[in-house]
């Protein structure tokens, strides 16, 4: 089996076109690591990698029991379920995927009070004025905050704001957080 | 709310929309021409549906660098306006409208606002002409220039389309330049508001 380096770009252990083909929706399996779609989230109980490709103004929310090695990743659009559109699809906001996926993430067997949550994403994309006045960005990593916080879950790293895009991995099985910016790769 | 199907199968309103597409990027390239003092082509235009949340993996690989200029329209018609170069075709652009020879860098502070006004001048002309066509107001925003991964770029955009509708309707315009296959991409995101303004006019005409 091959496994994904630094060296290695996606083309390279991508499955071949028709089985891609077959396989329309998220999570598309690349390699060893789950692809969370935009405004989804997905949960492990077995070691595992979970992706989030080009965070801009989205959070990438990563909760997890690391005495159990359960978690999960969330990939947020907008912050607030409340002050959102879309009710049908709850995933798509900060405050409700993070509930979502701590209920679900209990019932997969996590402990609630060991639960800890590492946050990156909420960059500033286009600086300027626009009906984006209030900076969803900030918004959404506001929301992500405000919420764990109510929800007495840890936040042990984040790395949000600024202007430019991430690309992050996390492991449910040390509960490690990369985070790629560009040429930059860093842990949190 | 998703755009009504009755929206996704009006003939009158779908080759409205291509004539859009059409008018629009015609005047954006002329300007473009103009700009650079080099001929610039549409190659395809087109227009189809996409959720918001598939758009930022839909238009290629999601972690390729592109320069894009993004604005939005005021007015009666309201939208996005989304204009992407590869870093290469953005410096050479920047190079061509200097009249200076191109050399392979990385975007600096200069070329990020020579790239903005490029966009600015491109969107701007693509809007009044669509504006001149419906009789429907469209006044430019400021434009903002980012240089990211398509994806992150993308989803910014979904965000912005989100508060409106989880479905997006896509007027897609690519140039061609000399024998290059690829130049640029032009995304209008009219809203469902406007698509519904525009369907109205499409019909009285």
């Amino acid at each position: 089996m091959r496994v994904m380096d630094d060296r290695m770009t996606r083309d390279d252990v991508a499955a071949p076109p028709h089985t891609l083909g077959s396989l329309p929706h998220s999570p598309r399996r690349i390699d060893e690591a789950c692809i969370v779609g935009v405004g989804e989230y997905q949960t492990l109980d077995i070691p595992g990698q979970l992706v989030c490709i080009g965070l801009g103004s989205c959070v990438g929310i990563a909760i997890f029991d690391p005495q159990v090695q359960i978690g999960g990743l969330a990939h947020a659009m907008l912050p607030r379920y409340e002050e959102g559109r879309d009710k049908v699809n709850a995933a798509k906001y900060a405050d409700s995927s993070i509930m979502l996926m701590v209920d679900e993430l209990v019932e997969m067997g996590a402990e609630r009070g060991r639960l800890r949550a590492k946050i990156a994403g909420g960059a500033q994309m286009f600086s300027f004025m626009s009906s984006d006045t209030l900076n969803i960005g900030q918004r959404n990593s506001e929301a992500a905050r405000a919420t764990l916080k109510a929800e007495r879950i840890r936040l042990l790293g984040e790395d949000i704001g600024g202007t430019r895009g991430r690309t992050v991995t996390f492991s449910t099985a040390d509960g490690s957080y990369r985070v790629q910016m560009g040429n930059d790769v860093f842990e949190i | 709310m998703t755009l009504p199907s009755s929206i996704e199968q009006d003939p009158i309103l779908l080759d409205g929309l291509t004539e859009i597409g059409n008018i629009g990027a015609a005047h954006a390239t002329t300007a473009l021409s103009k700009l650079i003092g080099r001929c610039i082509m549409v190659e395809v235009s087109e227009h189809y549906v996409c959720s918001t949340q598939k758009l930022p993996e839909v238009l290629g690989d999601p972690e390729q660098q592109v320069v894009a200029v993004y604005l939005e329209a005021y007015g009666a018609g309201k939208g996005g306006m989304l204009l992407m170069f590869s870093q290469d075709t953005a410096t050479s652009l920047v190079d061509m409208m200097l009249s200076r020879p191109h050399a392979v860098r990385e975007l600096d502070d200069t070329d990020r606002d020579a790239i903005c006004e490029v966009g600015n001048i491109c969107a701007s002309a693509y809007l009044s002409a669509v504006a001149k066509f419906s009789g429907i107001t469209m006044v430019p925003s400021p434009p903002g220039v980012s240089v990211d991964m398509l994806h992150a770029i993308l989803q910014y955009v979904s965000a912005m389309a989100e508060e409106d509708s989880s479905e997006l309707m896509v007027v897609q315009t690519q140039f061609v330049h000399g024998e290059s296959s690829y130049f640029g991409n032009l995304l209008y995101l009219p809203d469902q508001g406007t698509i519904r303004l525009l369907a109205e006019r499409f019909r009285a005409v």
